[in-house]
């Protein structure tokens, strides 16, 4: 992947953005600071034609430190294996809007956030009304500004919206996963011809609510309730994003036992979209028999970690199990043996006819579309995207793995299908690995000083695709700032362009098929003060 | 239909997985991280409440300062057991048991009872007699430190600086 020698196109590629302030941080961060004008000339000239493109962009608070917010906009370039970090300071609280130029879904959403949360204007956002909060909020009121009054608002009750035109409403709590997402399908006949999504019914502040009442070793815990399926990413994810802040070295033997859960996560959480689709389709023997042979999975993560979803394995500095040799070789050779069993029998699924049909041809995602629109994970490699941060930006023990990253160029939902099945293998193959090389040793090292005011941005290949965290730590043990960008925050907004065309009955396939996580993307938990 | 007797054989391959449970115990593996319980070893330092995430374990001062209470909440527990690792007197044991359903909330709550120690300058209950005696046995005896309050002991290092000081200021 990285034929050309990196410091020289970095830098030819910095010179042509027109970025000066840059430094490169462990993880292969660079970190860039711009002025507003310059800043937006730049992102866009990287997303257009550099190899690189927008991944996501969030913002922080700094007014206390130095006297204005800021608005990162991070690209990931794979050919050169870094991520480009594009800081501006706002001081007038507001900013040309990237997304107005980009025209790009990943683009749009997360300005729109950042309008919402921090309420910096973006001049020419396409938006209108709320993206993340409910549309009664009030307008002078921005949750994750560090001088937020700490009581929530009273909201009016929402005005009644009347639908614009004859809308199908899809939701808000069933269509294909079982979780709070709202589409209103415009419908002629049978065919989908447009799309409005609402979302995010379920945020609660989670980011705030660590930068408020954790101390930064505490965040793994909260970090892994984000997500119901593939917790241990994100507390993976958060926790290499405090370690590049503060500069910790991670034991091999750690990085290793990182990477075996990440692993075992992979196959289950793909175990359970193959399984959900099928259902989807109106397959439930497949559904179950699918779901049958998972079980053996989880069981296997319960005796690694003593909890079959929520490993409670991380911390800063390493992992908390240190399983011994011959229980790593068993379990990887279970796990690997139901892989094998799950993918034969998924595979042998699609010779039911009724099935195939319902897959193939259906929600097709063009290459360009996914590339520009930040699609990430099984759905852009389904759409001819080669990306795997697994091997563009090695992390964990996968710089030390060998494994090959499948990718199809249907771009329908067989082909996402299909990919996932691909993957489940190869992961399989990478525990085999694991189990065959991983070093003895410390698994922890707790051996480092806090430090302040220091940022650390790391990212991962969750099941569903990129997932990145940003840290900054604060004072007194806590952060200053904790961002999460899971990867269904890029996919979702795309099943705008997946619906249309096709039939109202396909929706719930469609939907299952990008393996959507609203509650990764709303970031929900649920908390009650402590007394 | 190739495919449909595929799917039959692999559901009759499978056979039937449903667990005759409740009417059946089913234990969750040794390895399971249930809810922690609480031993009587423990000396009321308070380490695991710091430690804790969920803010399940608490210690406090009850009955005007006369009894300190450790009190773990299971309803809030995560069973992380940070509480286990950090424990200086492994006085937190895992459990595996995790049918926890009730009708009494009281069931959901575990309580250890200390004798708090008393500054020996202001009175107040700072500590517990136990975990005094631990730190004293510890560093092989009682500190002067140890028997007083972490007020009384910021206003002695004030006044001692105070005291040695030549000249200038006020008092
Ligand atoms: S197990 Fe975790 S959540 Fe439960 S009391 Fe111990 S530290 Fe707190
Ligand atoms: S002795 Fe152990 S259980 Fe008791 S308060 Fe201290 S840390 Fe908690």
């Amino acid at each position: 992947m990285r034929d050309p020698p990196p410091g020289e196109t970095l830098a030819a590629l910095l010179r042509l953005a027109g970025l000066r302030d840059c430094r490169e941080e462990g993880g292969g961060v660079v970190y860039c600071r711009a002025g507003a004008g310059e800043g937006i000339r730049a992102a866009a000239r990287l997303h257009e034609d550099s190899g690189c493109r927008l991944t996501t962009c969030l913002a922080y608070d700094y007014r206390l430190v130095d006297g204005s917010f800021h608005v990162v906009y991070v690209f990931d370039c794979p050919r050169l294996g870094r991520y480009i970090d594009i800081d501006i300071a706002v001081s007038d609280s507001s900013i040309d809007s990237l997304a107005a130029v980009l025209e790009t879904m990943q683009c749009k959403w997360c300005e729109w956030e950042i309008r919402d949360l921090y309420g910096i204007g973006f001049r020419g956002h396409p938006g209108r009304g709320r993206l993340v909060l409910p549309d009664s909020w009030p307008e002078d009121y921005h949750p994750l500004r560090k001088d937020a009054p700490s009581r929530p608002p009273r909201l009016e009750r929402p005005a009644r919206r009347r639908a614009r035109g004859p809308g199908l409403p899809l939701g808000p709590y069933h269509p294909a996963l079982h979780e709070p997402e709202y589409f209103e399908l415009e419908v002629e006949g049978e065919r989908v011809k447009g799309v409005r999504y609402r979302g995010f019914f379920v945020y609660r502040g989670i980011e705030k609510l660590a930068e408020d009442r954790f101390r930064a070793e505490q965040v793994p815990f909260l970090a892994e309730r984000i997500c119901g399926i593939c917790g241990f990413v994100h507390s993976t994810t958060y926790c290499m994003a405090f370690e590049r802040a503060v500069g910790i070295e991670v034991p091999e033997r750690a990085k290793y036992l990182r990477s075996m859960l990440l692993e075992i996560e992979r196959i289950h959480s793909h175990l359970l979209c193959t399984a959900v689709m099928l259902h989807a389709a109106g397959y439930d023997t497949g559904f179950m028999q699918l779901m049958a042979v998972r079980e053996e999975v989880m069981s296997v993560a319960e005796e690694l970690t003593g909890n079959r979803k929520t490993y409670s394995a991380n911390t800063p500095g390493g992992v908390r199990i240190d399983p011994d040799d011959s229980l790593v070789r068993e379990a990887v050779e279970r796990v690997s043996r139901a892989a094998e069993k799950a993918v034969k029998l998924a595979r042998s699924f699609l010779e039911v006819s009724e099935v195939y049909t319902r897959l193939e041809g259906v929600g097709v995602l063009g290459r360009r579309d996914a590339w520009r629109h930040g699609a990430l994970g099984p759905v852009a490699r389904a759409s001819g995207i080669d990306v795997d941060v697994r091997r563009d930006h090695p992390y964990a023990a996968y710089g030390s793995l060998e494994f090959e990253v499948p990718v199809r160029d249907e771009g329908d939902c067989l082909a996402r299908y299909l990919l996932r099945l691909d993957e489940v293998l190869e992961s399989a193959s990478i525990l085999r690995q694991i189990a065959r090389s991983i070093p003895r040793g410390p698994v922890v090292n707790r051996d480092y000083d806090y430090a302040e005011l220091r940022v650390g941005q790391a990212a991962s290949e969750a099941p569903r695709g990129e997932c990145i965290h940003y840290v900054i730590t604060g004072v007194s043990g806590r952060l200053w700032r904790w961002k999460v960008r899971a990867p269904s925050y890029n996919n979702i907004p795309l099943l705008e362009l997946m619906l249309k065309g096709y039939l109202v009955a396909d929706a719930p396939v469609i939907i299952s098929s990008i393996d959507p996580c609203f509650s990764c993307t709303d970031r929900l938990i649920r908390v009650k003060r402590v007394g | 239909m190739v495919g449909r007797l595929t799917a039959l054989l692999a559901a009759l391959r499978t056979g039937r997985l449903t667990l005759p449970y409740p009417y059946q115990p089913a234990p969750a593996p040794r390895s399971y991280r249930g809810p922690p319980v609480f031993l009587d070893d423990c000396i009321g330092c308070g380490a695991c409440t710091y430690a804790c995430p969920a803010g399940a374990l608490s210690l406090r001062y009850l009955a005007g300062d006369d009894v300190v209470v450790l009190e773990h909440s299971v309803a809030r527990c995560i069973f992380c057991m940070l509480c286990a690792d950090v424990c200086p007197m492994e006085a937190v044991r895992r459990t595996s048991v995790y049918e926890l359903a009730t009708d009494n909330p009281a069931e959901l709550v575990q309580r250890l009872e200390h004798r708090p120690a008393h500054c020996a300058d202001c009175g107040a209950a700072y500590s517990t007699l136990r975990a005094v005696s631990e730190a004293a046995g510890r560093v092989g005896g009682i500190q002067r430190y140890m028997l007083r309050c972490p007020g009384c002991r910021a206003v002695e290092v004030a006044s001692v600086i105070a005291s040695s000081r030549r000249g200038g200021g006020l008092a």
